[in-house]
């Protein structure tokens, strides 16, 4: 359980965080959404202990990360994949924090394995790619075997395998009732791995519930196509259904597809395609944080 | 703590930079030592301060002891592995008296790995000269005040770590207090008549930890005293500023 209220962080002029509340559960992957810049990244270093907040509190387990013992057994976080020496190796990078941490050596191993990074463990970590980089720092965050994942920005430089690795990987802690909250800044990316979105911009919260209540509002209009879509278009707009053409014989209409389509039947018009149009969710994700910017 | 001062173990046994001032130190200490046979008359090596001041050419381990202090804590500032060090210990007083606990031991590692090269170079030198190697009191006094040298100079140098965060400038700053900065100081209080102040300064004081007292140099005791006072003022400001800094 990750609990974060009325949290409110200044750097200089610039509002980073600002009053936001929000928690993430047990058992479910919570999406942390906002444009870059939104305070995603300042949120995530005052739940873990790094930023200290001007006012407002963020709770790890019911407690102040601080406060929580052995707190790398509890609470895993990733958070740039740049926190690490060139000149030491993964193993190296590793077993330096399970010393500290009081975690058995065998553990880097099983970490190790857990990520596939088993083969580049003893290069310098300085000659890692990107996506290297990320496996060691979620490797760095599964070493205490914790109950809460905070992940910042995971999937970054990671290749199409590595994000649906990631994807399933974070999906199958969460099924093992951990709290997993991840955060980026592209909607599709977490529509298939959280249960729950919590989106932001500039440091306040937008929107928080289930994913599916967020990409219900995906849903706009119908999409037709037709070699006689002008006329149809006409048609359309004479029964009450406005639509725009799109380029190529398409249109989007604001109605039914069933309207559509009998619309199009009883004036014996050819129809291509006709579907349901999801707006993209960066379109949903856009018009989110655009009515923040611009309150009317 | 114990772990916290293996895993500062750790983080320097398993980067390149540790075999540097190894070979920093033996380099240093060994062309110490040769130079000061090498330069000395017969004369000068029949005197009783000459192997009190061989000695004391391990004193070189100080300037390693002070670099290793910054770089202990500068060096997770500056590769950004200060995030995971502090989410595996939050409570980051606990990291700095590790660090600092590890430091002043590398400190004396150092200073005595100085004085075994230093002894490696002159006994058999000494040796193929003729002369015989009596470790006498003063000889003895001042390895054992190069020892507790290094070691402040590596608390010292956690403190400076602590107190400015940025490597380079930490490094740097150090470098020009050390070389120019205090003598400038001394320079233009002694030019207000306040000569007497000089010797409190930080270089001068740590400095007179090793060898006997002279007019315009503290005593071992008071040297002492003022070292420390020195390293608990500016590690309490590196305390201070550590706790409050937000790890962005």
């Amino acid at each position: 359980m990750i609990e974060v209220e009325g949290l409110r962080k200044r750097f200089g002029a610039v509002r980073a965080v600002d009053d936001l509340s929000f928690r993430a559960a047990p058992g479910k992957v919570t999406g942390f959404l906002g444009p870059n810049g939104a305070g995603k990244s300042t949120t995530l270093r005052a739940v873990v202990g790094l930023v200290h907040p001007d006012e407002g509190h963020a709770r790890v387990l019911g407690k102040p990360y601080r406060d929580l013992d052995a707190p790398s057994k509890h609470v895993g976080a990733i958070l740039e994949a740049s926190e690490i020496h060139p000149g030491r190796s993964g193993r190296n990078h590793l077993r330096v924090l399970a010393a500290a941490a009081r975690i058995p050596p065998s553990r880097v191993e099983e970490v190790l394995r857990l990520v596939e990074l088993e083969g580049a463990a003893n290069r310098r970590a300085g000659g890692y790619s990107l996506g290297m980089r990320q496996r060691l720092g979620l490797a760095t965050a599964l070493l205490g075997d914790p109950e809460v994942l905070i992940a910042d920005e995971p999937a970054n430089g990671l290749d199409p395998q590595g994000i649906r690795w990631l994807r399933d990987f974070l999906r199958g802690l969460a099924a093992e009732g951990r709290t997993v909250l991840v955060s980026s800044h592209v909607l599709a990316e977490v529509a298939q791995t959280a249960d729950e979105v919590v989106i932001i911009n500039r440091g306040r919260l937008v929107l928080q519930g289930p994913m599916h209540e967020v990409l219900a509002r995906a849903t706009g209009g119908t999409r037709v196509r037709s070699p006689e879509a002008e006329r149809l278009r006409g048609l359309l707009e004479a029964a009450g259904l406005p639509a725009q053409a799109v380029g190529d014989g398409a249109l989007v209409v604001e109605g039914a597809p069933e309207r559509v389509g009998e619309t199009a039947a009883a004036n014996g018009i050819v129809l291509h395609e006709l579907g349901v149009e999801r707006a993209t969710l960066e379109e949903v994700f856009l018009e989110l944080t655009q009515s923040e910017e611009q309150p009317s | 703590m114990s772990a916290l001062v293996a895993a500062e173990y750790r983080k320097l046994r398993s980067v390149r930079s540790f075999w540097g001032y190894l070979l920093a130190l033996i380099a240093l200490a060994g062309i110490g030592a040769a130079g000061t046979i090498g330069s000395a008359t017969d004369q000068d090596r029949a005197g009783d301060a000459f192997l009190p001041d061989l000695a004391s050419v391990a004193g070189v381990s100080t300037l390693i002891a002070v670099v290793l202090g910054i770089v202990l804590v500068t060096g997770e500032f500056r590769h950004g592995t200060i995030s995971p060090t502090f989410l595996v210990t939050p409570v980051r007083e606990r990291v700095l008296a590790a660090k600092l606990a590890f430091g002043v031991a590398g400190g004396i590692a150092l200073a005595v790995l100085a004085l075994l090269i230093v002894a490696a170079v002159a006994i058999p030198w000494l040796l193929a000269l003729g002369d015989s190697i009596a470790l006498d009191a003063d000889t003895m006094r001042n390895a054992a005040e190069v020892v507790l040298q290094a070691a402040l100079w590596a608390a010292l140098g956690v403190a400076i770590g602590a107190a400015v965060q940025g490597q380079v400038a930490a490094l740097l700053g150090t470098l020009i207090w050390v070389l120019v900065a205090e003598s400038l100081i001394s320079a233009l209080l002694s030019v207000i008549d306040l000569d007497g102040v000089s010797k409190f300064l930080p270089n001068a004081a740590l400095s007179a930890v090793v060898g006997d007292g002279a007019d315009d140099r503290l005593m071992f005791g008071p040297a002492l005293l003022v070292s420390l006072a020195w390293i608990g003022l500016i590690g309490a400001t590196g305390l201070v500023r550590t706790l409050r800094t937000d790890v962005t």
